[in-house]
């Protein structure tokens, strides 16, 4: 028993010195590698304003089927606004999503539907003009 | 065995200097003898028990019960001197020739150097570091990178190229950009306010050599004169381009025109850490905490403290480390 503990005792320690030098030499190392370090990867999460556009267009999409008694054509749009590749893909079938659901109320709303949304310019701006689309949606939905 | 290496490694750590090494040794033999105690005790537990029954106990447990009273009064006392003894050690030594250094200082003075480590998300960045009094007044730069103190941004720089382009012609301007977010918490408690309005650095009006130095590119030492202030605030102020993450990326702030054009503006916003020197004080090693961060686009010069959204920023330095020469 008391070798036992001895070996065990000895292998600990040579295992966490020897991770503990490898630790302390890229620590000091001269200068940041550049291939080990910079902003790469840095990214690792959907764009937090992408995943936000996404459940408010899930949670109208809920209220729409909700409310839609007429039972027209129209299927829900979440399994067709999930993740993309990138967010730009996202963004992208996040927009198609709120055409559709745009189209089957402008179909019967007309006369509420008053505005037409243009996606135009950078992501960014076609991110404001969705928040817009959707606010619209969300107001004509609960109006109904 | 195992009492000579814990002596042997206790007294070390005690009389040299700190060590992670003989410090791991100490707790692992630590462990492993409580390890053994226990198990010892768990196969002898009734010759323990019949024996404290006896008279022999009785006679044990009064130089135990002095051992204990005289820790308990001087406990106190031996760990102030232990930390007497490690207060002024920095806790690694490291490799001089490791560090790019840029010397403020002048000759035969008392020095104050402020060590950079850099970490894992260091890319060139853009860095100031200034004093403030211990009232947050502003004192005076210590130390600006070089394109943010000239005003020189390169437009050809972009999220896609950048660790290209750095590495071939890093400082090769082929049409610059007058950049506003770098660090804007710094140029504003500076205060002084360009033609154009903004309070970065102009070329036309760009920080004298004195204090500006080249873009570092790796763990950095900054050395400057002593003042004949006894308690101040020295702070730095970082940013790194292209490190843009779910809270700052090209989809966020479209109505922030300084966010999207110009060069290398998507990303996470500059960080602010900060030290309280108090050169009265016996302790010579400082370490900047992290205080919060400028605006994204440097559109003011506040400080905002929610650090909620910044993720990878956090490692542009491992640690900056403020060492008060006697």
């Amino acid at each position: 028993m008391k070798r036992l503990i001895l070996i065990l005792w000895l292998m600990s320690t040579v295992i966490i010195l020897y991770a503990q030098e490898a630790k302390v030499e890229e620590a000091t190392k001269p200068g940041c590698n550049p291939k080990a370090c910079g902003p790469h990867d840095t990214k690792k999460q959907e764009a937090a304003v992408i995943s936000t556009l996404r459940e408010d267009l899930k949670a109208i999409d809920r209220k729409w089927l909700l409310k839609n008694k007429e039972k027209d054509s129209y299927q829900s749009i979440s399994s067709k606004i999930e993740k993309g590749g990138n967010d730009g893909e996202s963004l992208i079938k996040l927009i198609m999503g709120a055409e559709i659901l745009d189209a089957s109320l402008r179909f019967r709303y007309t006369h509420r539907m008053v505005v037409v949304f243009s996606y135009e310019g950078s992501n960014a701006q076609k991110v404001q003009t969705l928040k817009k689309h959707i606010a619209l949606l969300e107001s004509v939905i609960t109006s109904i | 065995m195992m009492f000579l290496v814990l002596t042997g490694t206790g007294l070390m750590s005690v009389l040299s200097s700190y060590s992670t090494n003989v410090i791991l040794i100490h707790v692992i033999s630590g462990l492993l003898f409580l390890l053994i105690v226990l198990f010892h005790l768990r196969n002898n537990i009734r010759m323990l028990l019949r024996s404290l029954k006896s008279k022999g106990a009785l006679v044990a447990l009064v130089p135990l019960s002095l051992i204990s009273m005289f820790w308990s009064a001087t406990e106190s006392h031996l760990a102030d001197w232990y930390f007497s003894l490690k207060r002024d050690q920095p806790i690694v030594k490291f490799d001089p020739l490791a560090f790019e250094v840029y010397d403020k200082s002048s000759l035969n003075s008392q020095k104050i150097t402020v060590e950079f480590l850099a970490g894992k998300h260091f890319w060139y960045p853009q860095v100031s570091v200034w004093l403030e009094d211990e009232f947050s007044n502003f004192l005076q730069t210590i130390f600006v990178s070089h394109s943010t103190a000239k005003g020189v941004f390169y437009g050809d720089r972009t999220k896609d190229n950048f660790r290209q382009h750095d590495r071939e012609k890093p400082w090769v301007p082929s049409r610059s950009v007058r950049r506003v977010d770098a660090l804007p918490y710094w140029s504003h408690r500076r205060g002084i306010q360009q033609a154009d309005g903004l309070y970065a650095p102009s070329r036309d009006v760009p920080i004298v050599d004195a204090i500006s130095g080249a873009t570092p590119s790796g763990h950095f030492q900054l050395h400057f004169d002593r003042d004949s202030l006894r308690k101040f605030k020295l702070l730095v102020e970082v940013n790194v381009a292209f490190d843009e993450n779910a809270y700052y990326s090209e989809f966020d702030f479209p109505d922030d025109t300084s966010y999207h054009s110009g060069a290398g503006l998507m990303g996470q916003p500059s960080l602010v850490y900060h030290a309280d020197i108090d050169l009265g004080h016996p302790t010579k090693y400082y370490l900047a905490k992290l205080q919060g961060h400028g605006h994204h686009s440097g559109s003011d010069g506040r400080l905002y403290q929610d650090l909620q959204t910044i993720t990878t920023a956090t490692e542009i330095f491992d640690r900056i480390l403020i060492h008060v020469q006697d």
